[in-house]
């Protein structure tokens, strides 16, 4: 489905519930096989600490407010 | 499942979502297990807040530690619903790991569906004074753990993927309405079989029958805060289930998966035919 060449569908490799052809399949199980690299862990790891910070003061602020409308 | 060129209707996903979810007991029961704790933790919290009334505008300290806590153990819901959802899909496409290999999931996936999460879960805490706003944006909760399977590598995926299960929002909304009366049904269960337990627990020991009663009552915020997250936990299987089914319904039918189904029950039919 990546380089939308028409396959039909004996000949059509399924991964993860969509249809490649095997030249596309291998370039997509390559990509899944390449081992992700420390700094996009890092980068994950710094805006997923930044998101759990900011959204426990919001969870804060809006339960304070839920409480005082009740 | 439907035919060919129709698209999969309500009815269609809750049906295909009960099947899945009597398929894989073993995940539901882990995601209950994960899920428990984040879950009484923020029913808690709310509960605390009601009950605190006009001062909770003061209670900033209190809320704030008990709020990263639900953050913390909510992690464990994350998991506990990737456990679940990949038990769906191996439940779909043909035995899979069984045993505690079934409770691995994936670290991409579960970055992916984290931060998400996250994200999700802070414009809901935005948008809550609204009191309007947050049941629309309620389904990306689940659609968060749903899509990270297939969002593809790396991590900025995440969150289009979670918004691209919006798609055919009439659909979803009809379905969130009846998981929404069926949360209501499961409520009103539990809280039968609570005042049952409670009827016979006050049969078999010595317990200040006022007491147990005042405690069980809807008066009780506690109480019932506790009774809306048990009952939730109830539906949610099924709500993960639907979501999936919905999310493989739209992949379906951009990548031509539909027509294998098609084709794979014309040939059961064809079978079962000549049998």
């Amino acid at each position: 489905m990546r380089c939308r060449k028409v396959v039909c569908q004996e000949c059509a490799l399924t991964w993860e519930g969509v249809n490649h052809c095997r030249p596309c399949l291998e370039v997509v199980r390559g990509q899944a096989r390449r081992r992700s690299s420390w700094w996009t862990w890092s980068a994950w790891a710094l805006v997923t600490a930044g998101l759990f910070l900011v959204t426990g003061l919001v969870l804060t602020w809006a339960t304070a407010l839920w409480g005082n409308r009740w | 499942m439907s035919a060919r060129g129709e698209e999969p209707g309500t009815l269609d996903l809750l049906d295909d979502g009960v099947e899945l979810m009597t398929r894989c007991w073993s995940a539901v029961g882990v995601l209950w297990v994960l899920a428990l704790p984040a879950r009484a933790a923020l029913a808690l919290l709310l509960a605390l807040a009601v009950k605190l009334g006009d001062l909770s505008e003061l209670a900033g300290p209190t809320f704030l530690p008990r709020s990263y806590l639900v953050l913390l153990v909510g992690i464990a819901t994350v998991h506990g619903r990737l456990v679940l959802l990949q038990a769906y899909r191996r439940a779909r496409t043909g035995p899979g790991p069984s045993g505690w290999a079934s409770l691995r999931v994936p670290s991409g996936d579960l970055a992916r569906a984290l931060l998400a999460t996250l994200v999700v879960f802070l414009l809901l805490c935005v948008i809550s004074p609204t009191l309007v706003l947050p049941p629309f944006l309620l389904p990306a909760l689940g659609l968060a753990s749903a899509a990270a399977a297939g969002a593809g590598p790396g991590w900025r995926r995440a969150v289009p993927a979670t918004f691209a299960g919006f798609a055919r929002p009439g659909r979803l909304a009809a379905v969130h309405g009846l998981l929404l009366l069926g949360w209501g049904v499961a409520t009103l269960n539990l809280h039968l079989l609570v005042q049952l337990g409670s009827a016979a627990a006050l049969q078999l020991f010595p317990v200040e029958p006022a007491g147990l009663v005042a405690q069980l009552s809807f008066h009780n915020p506690d109480y019932v805060a506790l009774l809306l997250a048990g009952s939730s936990l109830c539906v949610e299987p099924l709500w993960l289930a639907v979501l999936a089914v919905h999310l493989d319904a739209l992949r379906a039918r951009s990548s031509g998966e539909d027509l294998r189904w098609w084709f794979e029950q014309l040939r059961r039919q064809e079978r079962r035919d000549a049998a």
